[in-house]
């Protein structure tokens, strides 16, 4: 947490992923509760598999930088095909990093960083909530559950409410895929050995 | 009034909606495009009303706007970058033509090579064709200032440029208060609904004149530009009376006695106050939200006071072969004057994005005595 209660959260994905979603979705969560809010992505040539960066500021102030979060207090990953080094830039010892992948950190190395690393199975959390099929699952939903229960910026009722006024269709599949998310989040457990 | 979370080209789209435009035209470019797509939207659900043109390149968007002005329809159109230059010819007629029109520009870097970062040179390099420009630091600032152009430029028969940086206005989601269409019909009158041309009587306008005639009319021009000033001032008293909301042309923020000052346009001066603030740092920030016409006293009475010692000059664009440009316009409005403080530039040309860290090593190099700072050479 940073100056005037300010939380930064960078989401790292790829096109077609919905991460400017994630983080409109997430601002406006937390606006509904009264915070002080501010959302975008950045992206090249827009493209599908593209990397897409989006940004969340949360506040209890209306001051905040108008620019790219460079020391993120929360980095997501929507995979773990992302390039490490980018999704990690900026990241401090005490910051938290949420990665999508099975269970351990598909060999991010990630212990003995002084991160705190939280783990969700986003792609078979949205495949079970009927959110498209194996190998192409749609995981926005899910992430933003696990996210919003490791930020603690808003809570899951304000993100499902959003949800139902943002979400053309499928809306069970998304609101079950958001609670699965929310209670499916889990510590990176660290070896002895690879600490 | 509704508040909701939308970008600054959503914001311009509710704007146009709220103006009651008549005509729309414009073709798609990054990062402008959202605004017509939105305008589609609304206009598909029966909340705009006005005719929605698509054409096949931004010279017949802006050529349809300037027919539709000719006949006395509130017009609007959006571009960025290559598209605004692409207008570049048409963009002096509205002005000569003294064409109410409003356009806005997602600002964009001018290629090449192919950038679509935030860079300014797009609108600055329409410096001279006798637009009033506006530069936007937020996204509500962005909606108020497009309905504020309407009224300045069909009072002042000038056509208004609303300039905003892209991607971190226009693709950035933020809390804005909408007005209700009852509270800016009592600011903006309705547009005319009688044509101004007769098919009957036809006439012929803006023929060929001699050096005499248009040596005239470029006068009457430039005493139109100069009362742009009191009068835009007044019609910002009086839409914050009904939104309390107002916008200086320049706006300054900070200590009064501050030896330090900033100067910048747009978006990045909320990067540097939320800076000043998060540090408890003595500086203040000048914003200049009017360029043209430029505001030259308001500039003088901020800069030339014998307390500032140093200048900070913070553009996102470069002219070659002179500087930033809002810093050229600053010093040509301080020429002159004696006991002038130390002036610094920091130059973030090619759209680079103004971090907190990057201000930091900014005055460190302040302090080693550098005048012209690349941001660049900081990353």
């Amino acid at each position: 947490m940073k100056a005037n209660g300010l939380k930064e959260i960078r989401i790292h994905g790829r096109g077609g992923h919905g991460v400017v979603f994630a983080a409109t979705a997430l601002a406006e969560a937390a606006y509904r509760e009264g915070k002080f809010v501010q959302a975008f992505g950045i992206y090249g040539a827009e493209r599908r598999g593209a990397p897409v960066t989006a940004f969340v500021r949360v506040g209890d102030r209306p001051e905040m930088p108008r620019c790219q979060i460079q020391q993120p207090d929360i980095v997501v990953s929507f995979d773990t095909n992302l390039p490490k080094e980018q999704v990690l830039k900026g990241l401090k010892p005490g910051g938290m990093l949420l990665l999508n992948c099975p269970d351990s950190s598909e060999g991010w190395d990630l212990c003995g960083r002084g991160y705190l690393v939280r783990l969700v199975d986003a792609s078979q959390i949205a495949v079970k909530s009927g959110l498209g099929a194996v190998g192409i699952p749609v995981i926005n939903t899910a992430i933003l559950g696990a996210l919003v229960q490791v930020s603690g910026v808003c809570s899951l009722e304000s993100l499902t409410s959003v949800l139902q006024d943002k979400i053309p269709r499928h809306m069970n599949e998304n609101l079950a895929a958001a609670r699965g998310g929310y209670a499916g989040v889990r510590e990176l457990e660290c070896y002895a050995t690879a600490l | 009034m509704e508040q909701k979370i939308i970008t600054g080209n959503q914001a311009v789209a509710h704007a146009v909606r709220l103006s009651k435009t008549q005509v729309v035209s414009a073709y798609p470019i990054t990062p402008q495009t959202t605004v017509m797509e939105t305008l589609a939207e609304m206009w598909a659900a029966g909340e705009y009303t006005g005719e929605y043109v698509n054409v096949e390149s931004e010279y017949t968007a802006l050529s349809y706007c300037i027919g539709a002005a000719y006949a006395g329809a509130r017009a609007f159109t959006a571009s960025s970058a290559h598209g605004l230059a692409y207008m570049h010819e048409l963009i002096h007629w509205a002005a000569g033509a003294r064409l109410p029109l409003v356009m806005t520009n997602a600002n964009r870097a001018m290629g090449a090579p192919w950038c679509i970062e935030s860079d300014q040179l797009d609108s600055l390099s329409q410096r001279d064709t006798g637009w009033i420009q506006f530069y936007c630091a937020n996204v509500q600032e962005i909606l108020d200032t497009v309905i504020l152009a309407f009224r300045l430029a069909e009072e002042v028969h000038t056509p208004v440029m609303v300039c905003y940086d892209g991607f971190y206005l226009s693709h950035t989601y933020e809390a804005v208060n909408i007005p209700s269409p009852e509270v800016i019909s009592q600011f903006l009158p309705n547009p005319r609904t009688q044509a101004l041309f007769d098919l009957q009587t036809p006439t012929n306008h803006h023929g060929l004149v001699g050096s005499e005639a248009m040596s005239q009319l470029m006068q009457v021009r430039f005493k139109a530009m100069a009362r742009v000033f009191d009068r835009y001032n007044l019609l910002n008293t009086q839409y914050a009376g009904i939104t309390r909301r107002s916008y200086p042309a320049v706006e300054y923020s900070g200590p009064e006695n501050a030896k330090t000052l900033f100067v910048t346009a747009g978006g990045m001066a909320q990067t540097i106050k939320s800076f000043f603030s998060s540090t408890e740092r003595e500086e203040a920030l000048v914003r200049i939200k009017m360029f043209r016409p430029f505001p030259m006293e308001d500039i003088r009475r901020y800069l030339a006071q014998s307390h500032v010692e140093r200048i900070i000059l913070v553009d996102r664009n470069v002219c070659m072969g002179v500087g930033g440009i809002f810093a050229q316009e600053v010093r040509a409005a301080l020429a002159g004057l004696s006991g002038l403080p130390e002036m610094v530039e920091l130059n973030l040309a090619g759209g680079l994005d103004l971090t907190p860290e990057l201000l930091s090593k900014a005055l460190l190099a302040v302090q080693e005595g550098e005048k012209m700072i690349w941001a660049v050479n900081l990353l």
